[in-house]
């Protein structure tokens, strides 16, 4: 078990802070929160970078969610 | 990591590998290159912030006998309005495509319309004359407050604030708003013993890289047409040229060339995808170079902004609560960096309750790029101006202050995430000890201390080493070298692979030659293009590892690998690099390494400047007379070239605060567009730099590199303002603190 | 209507045919060939194309190609002593004194100016001398640092 954290923007959509993730990859963690909040389609999440644990990872496509780790959705930062 | 770990070349103050090139004149940058039968192109600019084009006619430049193409925004094809408003397309392509050749409407001054291309620049120039166009004037918008009223004239008919409860029905010159929160502001406030609220405001200011954009393209219809031009990112001027006139990516070959400075400026495309056009057209090479008046007008300047900074705090300096309206200038079209500002605003703190809103603001002013932690300097300024108005009403060391309050690892940060291992109370203790802060003001000088944050990114990188038959070897690498990149690479290779630094020549190369490489910004290049390097190595030991295994007639596994030399486990046998090389044509021929990567891991890095002056009370005019800055590099690959950095933000920074603004007459029209009247730093404005490196190491990087670029433009901006307040007695809320702002100000303080 | 302009550049006799508004800079850039001066402003504010001129440190984007006639002009490409670099050169590398390297020519030639008048000078004065010159990335630091390390190098004979 995971947990994701929702900044405000995407609480806006979820009106949750939190919640406990089963799944242990990328992939199968976005089918399921996309069960849970269909309404988060279309908010970007899929381009936005996710921390695991506090390691941003820009394309987290094929990585594994651990036990007992913190999500975040970052926003994509790019810098000058 | 082991902290013991003792390097060969890491750490050493090499002569980069590109040094000769560039103190002799032989180096090529932008605008160095020719090519037989070229043309020049020059570009229509608008005389006007703001209006409709009711008519364009070229049809007399056409004529010109000495004109040869001309080209506009319907030249374009695969960006048009129609498919964008339908949904079908990236609306970023669309305002790029608009930003470089204006579709029906132009949204500042110096805003390109169409361009042509001649057999001189005297004859493109005069062409140009030729050109009628007719215009229906509009009212410029010119300032956050002008674009935010009710009634403001409206850029764009088709922006819709997003991120508004409620879908808007009138359009916006608010292109967006975003909100982050953690905690509850409001309970923190209430346990406040002490709160601090100021407005603040930053000008428009230039990235001010000495090298105007430049291009010389080369058209084929028969294989890869050639685009050479200075840039951070030739794989980035290929997608977005490849968007622009609808053809294949290999089509196009983008050859950067040196680049004279970039800072962010360089990210994006002008001149590249309209020479293009042209030399299609017209059958023949051709080459575009802005003047200076175009590069300040019609490039990237960095965004103006206004903020609101509200910080509570018990008495004992224990921060309570944070609040942040941050309201960020896009230039003509919307995409200003108001997100990474809301992100990095107050992140040098660990506070429970935190607020922060941003709205993203479209103005008649050129489209704002990156330029150096895009976003960061004009919130953090703001915010660490409060941190030291709040020091002082507390009457506590401002150092002491953010010691209290630092952000360390397991902080919880606003954007999400909790900080890994970082460097900011190891940069502060820097600051306290350091010779600066031990030195006495004399009178009429004021000191002030600012901290600064910025992420740092990693992205794709690729590498290619190629290995000789004499044991020397080719880097291929593709991202950009604006500062001395290829000598990091070179020190981390020859680190990585233990052989002396002159057997690797680092190149880098086109887009043909290894596979994509992000742009070089972020601060990315040292830390992910050197963990692609290091990658190819450990590619190329492994392969040497196997021939000589294969040479010895043992098992890989049996052969080790030490200080340039494979070691057979199983018996006596040495064999350096160079015999293996020399032996390879025998083991199945010569050998070359590959890094591809997408490089995760960056480690934020964290600064710390001091800055004293002395403000001369008669003039207004400000003398840095001391300053140091501290950073955390994670680790110094060249120590000098990160110093450089440091030292380099610094600068920028201080012309940011003290001098560098656009100033627009009522029409909005620029009216400093040179160096002259936009007045960048000159030697004799500055005093020595001091720095200190910190090295927290990054455990995601084989070294424990963190980016170190950008940062570094961050806290001056604070430490300056804080430093003039503190000469003149006077709060300070608006940049620049030129003589005439600061004559003013003291001036009505007088009366 | 060209003018024929002869003139000493490097040490070598050159000729060239110029337009009366092209400027020195034009022709040493865009019909000699010679791209190590460089242009970052066309004004006269930044330096990038120092040149000497009989001597006399100019910018070479304020100077008429016609002036050249009968003139003698110094440039980047004729500081090294082939592919021995001038002690000035050494020392900018030494110090870490240029990142992207567009402005290193012009001050680089402002430099020899500047110790050829003052072997000398003082950090101030150094900072004077090249106040003509901007640089934008490195401020100034490792600049100033390594033109006092070259003229006190200059001044013992190294
Ligand atoms: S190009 Fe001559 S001074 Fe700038
Ligand atoms: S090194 Fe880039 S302008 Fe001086």
């Amino acid at each position: 078990m995971a947990t994701l954290f929702f900044n405000s923007e995407l609480e806006k959509i979820t009106e949750c802070r939190q919640i406990s993730i089963k799944s242990n990859t990328y992939r199968d963690f976005i089918e399921e929160i996309l069960n849970i909040f269909p309404d988060l389609q279309g908010s970007g999440l899929m381009e936005m970078a996710l921390a695991i644990d506090g390691e941003i990872i820009h394309e987290p496509l094929l990585v594994a969610i651990p036990d007992n780790s913190e999500l975040h959705f970052v926003f994509k930062i790019s810098g000058g | 990591m082991s902290e013991a770990k003792q390097y060969k070349y890491i750490g050493q103050r090499t002569i980069r590998p590109d040094g000769f090139d560039k103190v002799t004149g032989r180096a090529n940058y932008g605008a160095d290159l020719s090519l037989p039968g070229m043309l020049w192109g020059k570009v229509l600019r608008s005389p006007y912030a703001h209006a409709l084009i009711t008519k364009l006619d070229t049809s007399r430049a056409e004529a010109h006998p000495d004109v040869l193409a001309v080209a506009g925004f319907e030249d374009f094809p695969s960006v048009n309005a129609e498919a964008f408003a339908a949904g079908n397309g990236d609306s970023g392509m669309l305002d790029l495509a608009r930003n470089i050749l204006a579709d029906k409407k132009v949204l500042y001054h110096g805003h390109a319309i169409v361009a042509v291309a001649a057999r001189t620049e005297e004859a493109a120039a005069q062409a140009l004359q030729l050109i009628d166009v007719e215009y229906e004037v509009l009212p410029p918008v010119m300032s956050i407050e002008q674009a935010i009223k009710e009634d403001a004239a409206v850029l764009h008919e088709d922006m819709f604030t997003q991120g508004l409860a409620d879908t808007p029905s009138a359009p916006s010159n608010i292109a967006s708003r975003m909100e982050l929160k953690k905690g509850d502001v409001a309970a923190g406030f209430a346990q406040a013993d002490i709160i601090v609220e100021r407005e603040f405001s930053t000008p428009t200011v230039h990235q001010g890289y000495i090298e105007p954009h430049a291009t010389t393209v080369r058209f084929d219809d028969n294989g890869p047409s050639m685009v050479w031009c200075p840039t951070q990112g030739h794989f980035d001027v290929r997608a977005s040229t490849a968007r622009l006139l609808n053809m294949e990516l290999g089509q196009i070959k983008v050859v950067a060339s040196e680049i004279g400075g970039g800072f962010g400026g360089k990210t994006t495309v002008y001149l590249e995808p309209v020479a293009l056009v042209l030399s299609r057209k017209a059958g023949r090479p051709v080459k575009m170079v802005m003047s200076r008046d175009e590069v300040f007008r019609a490039s990237g300047p960095a965004s103006a902004s206004k903020s609101r900074i509200k910080i509570g705090a018990k008495s004992d300096g224990t921060l309570t609560a944070v609040e942040a309206s941050l309201y960020y200038e896009a230039g003509a079209f919307k995409g200003s960096p108001m997100a990474p500002g809301c992100m990095t605003v107050f992140t040098p703190y660990d506070v429970e309750n935190m607020w922060v809103e941003g709205f993203d603001v479209v103005v008649n002013k050129a489209k704002a790029a990156a330029y150096r932690a895009p976003g960061a300097p004009q919130a953090e300024f703001a915010a660490e101006m409060v941190m030291n108005e709040l020091a002082e009403k507390l009457a506590m060391d401002p150092i002491d202050l953010r010691l209290l309050n630092a952000a360390k690892a397991g902080t919880q940060t606003l954007y999400g995430p909790k900080l890994k291992e970082v460097g900011l109370v190891q940069c502060l203790q820097a600051a306290k000890t350091s010779e600066q802060y031990q030195t006495v003001l004399a009178s009429g000088e004021g000191r002030g201390v600012a901290a600064g944050f910025w992420f740092n990114i990693g992205g794709q990188s690729s590498v290619i080493i190629n290995m000789n038959s004499d044991g020397t070897g080719t880097i291929l690498e593709g991202s950009p070298d604006i500062g001395g990149s290829r000598a990091s690479m070179q020190m981390m290779a020859a680190e990585e692979l233990g052989i002396p630094l002159d057997r690797l020549n680092p190149i880098v190369t086109d887009t043909e030659h290894v596979a994509y490489n992000a742009t070089t910004g972020g601060s990315r290049t040292t830390f992910a293009t050197g963990m692609a390097v290091v990658e190819a190595c450990q590619d190329v030991v492994a392969q040497l590892k196997s021939r000589a295994a294969s040479m010895w007639n043992v098992t890989s596994e049996q052969v080790d690998w030490q200080d340039g030399s494979a070691i057979n486990l199983a018996g006596e046998d040495v064999m350096t690099l160079a015999e293996i090389c020399a032996a390879a044509e025998k083991t199945g021929g010569q050998i070359s390494g590959r890094g591809n990567i997408n490089a995760r891991g960056a480690g934020p890095s964290f600064a710390v400047h001091l800055c004293d002056v002395w403000v001369d009370r008669d003039t207004g005019k400000t003398d840095v007379v001391r300053y140091t800055a501290i950073q955390d590099a994670g680790k110094a690959i060249h120590p000098g070239y990160v110093e450089g950095q440091f030292q380099g933000g610094a600068a920028q920074g201080i012309g940011w605060a003290l001098n560098e603004e656009y100033i627009y007459d009522d029409n909005g029209i620029m009216e400093n567009a040179g160096f002259l009247d936009y007045r960048v730093p000159l030697a004799s404005d500055l005093p020595s730099i001091d720095t200190i490196i910190v090295e927290v190491p990054n455990a995601f990087h084989p070294f424990g590199v963190r980016g170190v670029g950008e940062t570094g433009i961050i806290p001056p901006l604070a430490a300056v303002g804080t430093a003039v307040s503190d000469a003149i007695g006077l709060p300070i809320e608006t940049l620049p603190c030129s003589p005439p702002r600061v004559l003013k100000l003291l001036q009505e303080a007088a009366k | 209507m060209k003018t024929h302009v002869t003139t000493d550049i490097n040490d070598e006799a050159v000729e060239f045919l110029c337009e009366p508004q092209h400027t020195l800079l034009h022709v040493l850039r865009n019909e000699l060939g010679l791209t190590g001066t460089k242009e970052g402003c066309g004004s006269g504010d930044c330096g990038a194309c120092s040149v000497t001129v009989n001597g006399r440190l100019v910018c070479a984007c304020l100077v008429l190609a016609v002036e050249a006639d009968g003139a003698k002009i110094g440039t980047i490409e004729g500081v090294a002593n082939r592919d021995s670099l001038h002690i000035i050169q050494e020392k900018y590398l030494e110090h870490a004194a240029l990142q992207c390297g567009i402005c290193t020519p012009g001050l680089i030639v402002s430099t020899q100016a500047l110790l050829e008048e003052n072997p000398n000078p003082t950090e101030q004065e150094a900072r004077y001398f090249l106040a003509g010159n901007l640089c934008r990335c490195t401020g100034y630091d490792k600049i100033i640092r390594a033109v006092m390390d070259a003229a006190q190098c200059l001044r013992q004979g190294a």
